[in-house]
């Protein structure tokens, strides 16, 4: 946009030439006499005028700086005009109506519950900002499982949907303690309880199972878990049953013996091999000669019977007693063999010695792993 | 374009260089004079521009000056001479 200037001067060479000094692009430069018109731009306009009331020139201003040149320069421009008033138009409009939606805040509550809470209020899409009521979306969305606080506002185009989750529930900080459970079935004789609280007491019997010290500290409000720790020891009867009859068939030797030898190469046997002789027997083979791949075997077959043996059961019971105790000692712990009392029963039926070993011994009967 | 450089490869090299002050003229009746210091005075008759070293004067018959820039003065009219002129003029 240009200012012109016409000034009354008599030396238009010194005004132009100050006017360049100050760097002014002087365009369309003209006389009408003792008068210097010329244009410069409307940013160059006060660096004139500084110059002209520092000489002291006359001069006035002509050009687009007042509103009706203001008017008539707008004017001579209609399409610009009309894509300024479009484009406010369509400013207007956009800010009326909302598009699409932006949910932030969920980490745990599903996206797609929050979409189709607003595909119901008809959020989605492009809506009027005015028939959007963000309070029944807040409403439904505060509904929807896990959500504790939801925020929704306009922002812009986009509808935006803010959600606070509900803090995840905390297990309670509580230990658990495994109780201390009897492993055998006793008769309680001492029970010390390091920690927790004893259910038994001396002279109790218990089954295997049955619980010994609770994982609980009682106190006069009441009671706290607390970790079951301590030694209960009890009597512990082992049992074993013996059973000796007074007549058993039983396979025995002949004392009849028949020998073969055999001759191998590399392992393979040369010839045909000696069938047995008996039908029942006991084999014995012995290597006579082992050498360049050659084996002389000897086979010996003892040839065994049935026998009917009749026992005599006064004389061999301490024998089976004496038996049946070391396979019942097996199961007692080692530490504990010393200890024990023996208590024998024995019963003669018609041809049988039926004898019952029982074995008392004082042990540990809570889990040795888990007490400490 | 390299025209200053052009200029001192062909001329050779001249005391106080090519680039100071260049007039061009067209047919006699306009006149671009780049490279000016001022304008020292201005008629229809005559017009003096600075320049380093000296003054232009040209003389001619309604001349006017178009157009002015702190670089360059656009002078129109009917040019019959252009003298250069050793001294600043006050």
């Amino acid at each position: 946009m240009k200012t012109r200037y016409v000034v009354s001067c008599r030396r238009p060479a010194f005004l132009c030439d100050r006017l360049l000094a100050k760097g002014v692009l002087l365009d369309a430069i003209d006389r009408e006499g003792e008068k210097l018109c010329f244009s410069v731009s409307f940013r160059q306009s006060a660096a004139v005028e500084e110059v002209l009331s520092e000489y002291g020139f006359d001069y006035t201003k002509k050009g687009y700086l007042g509103a009706r040149a203001f008017l008539r320069a707008l004017l001579s421009r209609p399409f610009l005009i009309i894509s300024f008033v479009l484009t406010l138009a369509l400013v207007i409009l956009s800010q009326s109506f909302v598009y699409g939606y932006t949910i932030k805040g969920n980490r745990l509550v599903n996206t797609a519950s929050v979409e189709a809470v607003l595909r119901e209020n008809g959020a989605t899409g492009l809506v009027y900002k005015r028939k959007l009521d963000t309070a029944a979306i807040k409403k439904a969305v505060i509904a929807i499982e896990g959500v504790s606080f939801a925020g929704v506002k306009t922002e812009g185009n986009r509808l935006l949907v803010d959600i606070k989750e509900e803090l995840p529930r905390e297990e309670p900080d509580e230990e658990r303690f495994e109780p201390i459970t009897s492993l055998h079935s006793a008769v309680v004789t001492r029970i010390v309880a390091e920690s927790g609280t004893p259910v038994v007491h001396s002279g109790d019997r218990v089954q295997a199972g049955d619980l010994l010290i609770s994982p609980t500290y009682t106190f006069t409000e009441g009671e706290a878990p607390s970790p079951a720790r301590g030694e209960v020891w009890g009597v512990v009867t082992y049992q074993k049953e013996v059973l000796l009859p007074l007549y058993t068939v039983e396979t025995v030797r002949t004392g009849e013996v028949f020998k073969a030898k055999t001759l191998s190469l590399f392992g393979k046997e040369i010839g045909k091999s000696a069938l047995p002789p008996f039908d029942r027997y006991d084999l014995a083979e012995r290597v006579l000669y082992s050498g360049c791949g050659v084996t002389v075997t000897e086979k010996t077959y003892m040839k065994k019977a049935s026998v009917t043996l009749c026992h005599d059961l006064d004389a061999e019971a301490p024998a089976v007693l004496k038996r049946g105790l070391e396979e019942l000692l097996l199961d007692v712990p080692f530490l504990s063999r010393e200890r024990g009392k023996t208590l024998v029963t024995q019963k003669k039926l018609d041809n049988v010695l039926y004898i019952v070993i029982y074995y008392s011994v004082e042990q540990r009967i809570d889990p040795l792993f888990t007490a400490r | 374009m390299a025209y200053p450089e052009d200029l001192k490869r062909i001329f050779g090299e001249r005391e106080g260089g090519f680039a100071s002050c260049e007039l061009s003229l067209y047919g006699s009746t306009a006149l671009v004079v780049a490279g000016h210091r001022g304008l020292s005075f201005l008629s229809a008759e005559e017009v003096v521009v600075r320049r380093k070293g000296g003054n232009i004067r040209i003389t001619g018959k309604d001349l006017s000056l178009k157009k002015a820039s702190p670089f360059e003065l656009y002078i129109s009219g009917k040019i019959s001479c252009i003298e250069y002129l050793g001294e600043v003029m006050p």
